[in-house]
């Protein structure tokens, strides 16, 4: 009880605050009568969330499907990627010059070009998540392979295990929590990904959602779309945060 | 080798080194580290090599072990029957390197692992070791659980685990506090005389945990590395812990204590 008590009253000081942040909002449009195609009121936007829960759930549904797709597709790469630069130094030298090249490409740029050679659906999005969320995947995995100590390393050797098996039995277990940090980081950028997928041609979607109610002066509509993915963002890094405590629950003991 | 000379404990030489010489590259400039050691250890000996630190008694164990190539010399291990070259020898450091997502257990059948025995043979293997390990009931227990004291027994078992019959000790307990270090010497000792066929060398700047533990010592000197004086212990095994206080041992180890001081090493 007293547990309960202490987690619940963590979240008093975040509530607090949003919910201040929310009322000088509210008061706000209010006194200065701003009309709501150009700043609705959070009780608005609730109203619409609970109007139009039909049509964003709907519509929230594509965007998160893009989300997992693409994410899926950002992990095993990223760690097939990763995997072959350690291995490899010739690899390392041919590969990560163009990872590091692939993020300063502007993905704003690509992603016309994207909806140009595949069209609408499903796939451009998900190209667009998995290329904006594959980078801190890659960078982490691989630093966390290579983090192992170099005593271990020469212990391994002793033993008579050679690179494949340092590799399986050492580096990728040393690894995991790295991937993890990797993981939490592109979860969120993936929802970026999603909606400027959406954003350049799409006829569903959160982002799809946004760009039409804009012109209709719904802009409540805008902001609908804005909770529900800052809720799918959050929610995405918890599942992360949760699924990894099950994955690798000597990291949290070992620094308890 | 025949089988005779193999059952013969104490005359087979399993480790020999004769004019070992290992520099490193600094730049332009090479850094002599070892200069013409020479070492050997019996079947059933327990050796320790001395010195102060940085004096590459580390390196000449790493030779030892197959991980760096010396510049020079000739080098004899034989730790795996009928293999004359360069057997696999178990390699033990100051580090217990545990691996922390995998309990006692799994731990100390890494080097089973690695040659290829199958997980539930290798367990089966490790479970009749743990109670001379001391280890008996923690078999399902994580590193970061475990004392100290547990942890360098746990990589000690997977070191003899390797079935390797040199047995090389970098500092094995040098993580320790005196008080888990003294228990652990006797513990070594006693634990050792069920494994004659097996020789030991061990590396420490601690002149006493030197003496105590083995039946010959070399002393080295400071960079670069050369074999100062072999001091042949007396003392029988097994040995008790207040042989440290007998007039012989204090005698014998300030010797070497003033002899290494004399020469400005430590």
């Amino acid at each position: 009880m007293r547990k309960l008590w202490s987690r619940l009253s963590r979240g008093i000081p975040p509530l607090v605050i949003v919910l201040s942040v929310l009322f000088f909002w509210e008061i706000s449009v209010w006194i200065w009568a701003i009309p709501n195609w150009l700043l609705p009121s959070p009780s608005s936007i609730g109203y619409a969330l609970y109007d139009k829960a039909e049509l964003i759930a709907g519509h929230t549904i594509v965007t998160l499907e893009e989300v997992i797709i693409g994410f899926a597709i950002a992990v095993i790469s990223g760690i097939l990627l990763a995997s072959c630069i350690v291995l490899s130094k010739t690899l390392e030298r041919a590969l990560y010059p163009f990872v590091i090249a692939s993020q300063t490409v502007p993905i704003i740029v690509i992603a016309p070009m994207l909806l140009v050679w595949i069209g609408y659906g499903l796939t451009p999005k998900v190209i667009v998540v998995a290329l904006i969320s594959f980078f801190p995947i890659v960078v982490n995995t691989v630093d966390g392979m290579k983090s192992i100590d170099p005593d271990m390393e020469r212990m391994m050797r002793t033993m008579g295990a050679g690179r494949w098996i340092t590799f399986r039995k050492v580096q990728v277990p040393t690894s995991i929590p790295h991937m993890f940090s990797g993981f939490r980081v592109a979860v969120a950028m993936s929802v970026i990904g999603a909606v400027i997928g959406e954003w350049v041609g799409s006829s569903e979607g959160l982002g799809y959602l946004m760009i039409r109610s804009k012109p209709q002066f719904h802009t409540e509509l805008v902001f609908a779309a804005i909770v529900i993915l800052s809720i799918m963002g959050v929610a995405l890094f918890v599942l992360v945060g949760v699924v990894e405590r099950m994955v690798v629950p000597w990291w949290y003991n070992q620094r308890k | 080798m025949s089988e005779s000379s193999m059952a013969n404990h104490g005359d087979q030489k399993m480790v020999e080194a004769f004019g070992i010489c290992y520099s490193v590259r600094i730049g332009k400039s090479t850094l002599p580290v070892l200069e013409n050691v020479d070492f050997f250890a019996k079947q059933g000996e327990i050796v320790s090599i001395v010195g102060p630190s940085g004096c590459g008694k580390s390196t000449f164990l790493n030779i030892l072990a197959g991980l760096i190539q010396p510049d020079t010399g000739t080098l004899l291990v034989r730790a795996t029957q009928g293999d004359e070259v360069k057997g696999r020898t178990g390699y033990m450091q100051q580090k217990d390197l545990l691996l922390p997502w995998r309990n006692v257990l799994d731990n100390v059948i890494l080097g089973l692992e690695v040659q290829g025995v199958s997980k539930s043979l290798a367990r089966k293997r490790a479970i009749s070791h743990l109670d001379e390990f001391g280890l008996a009931g923690f078999e399902n227990e994580y590193p970061y659980a475990l004392s100290g004291g547990m942890k360098q027994r746990a990589a000690f078992l997977r070191t003899i685990l390797t079935d390797s019959n040199v047995l090389l000790l970098d500092e094995p307990f040098g993580a320790l506090d005196a008080l888990n270090r003294t228990q652990l010497h006797e513990w070594l000792l006693n634990l050792l005389e069920a494994y004659r066929e097996k020789s030991v060398v061990i590396v420490t700047h601690d002149v006493e945990e030197a003496l105590f533990l083995s039946d010959r010592l070399y002393v080295m000197s400071s960079r670069p590395g050369t074999i100062q004086m072999v001091e042949k212990m007396w003392l029988g095994r097994p040995r008790n812990r207040n042989i440290v206080n007998t007039p012989e041992f204090v005698d014998v180890k300030s010797r070497i204590l003033s002899h290494l001081l004399g020469v400005g090493m430590i």
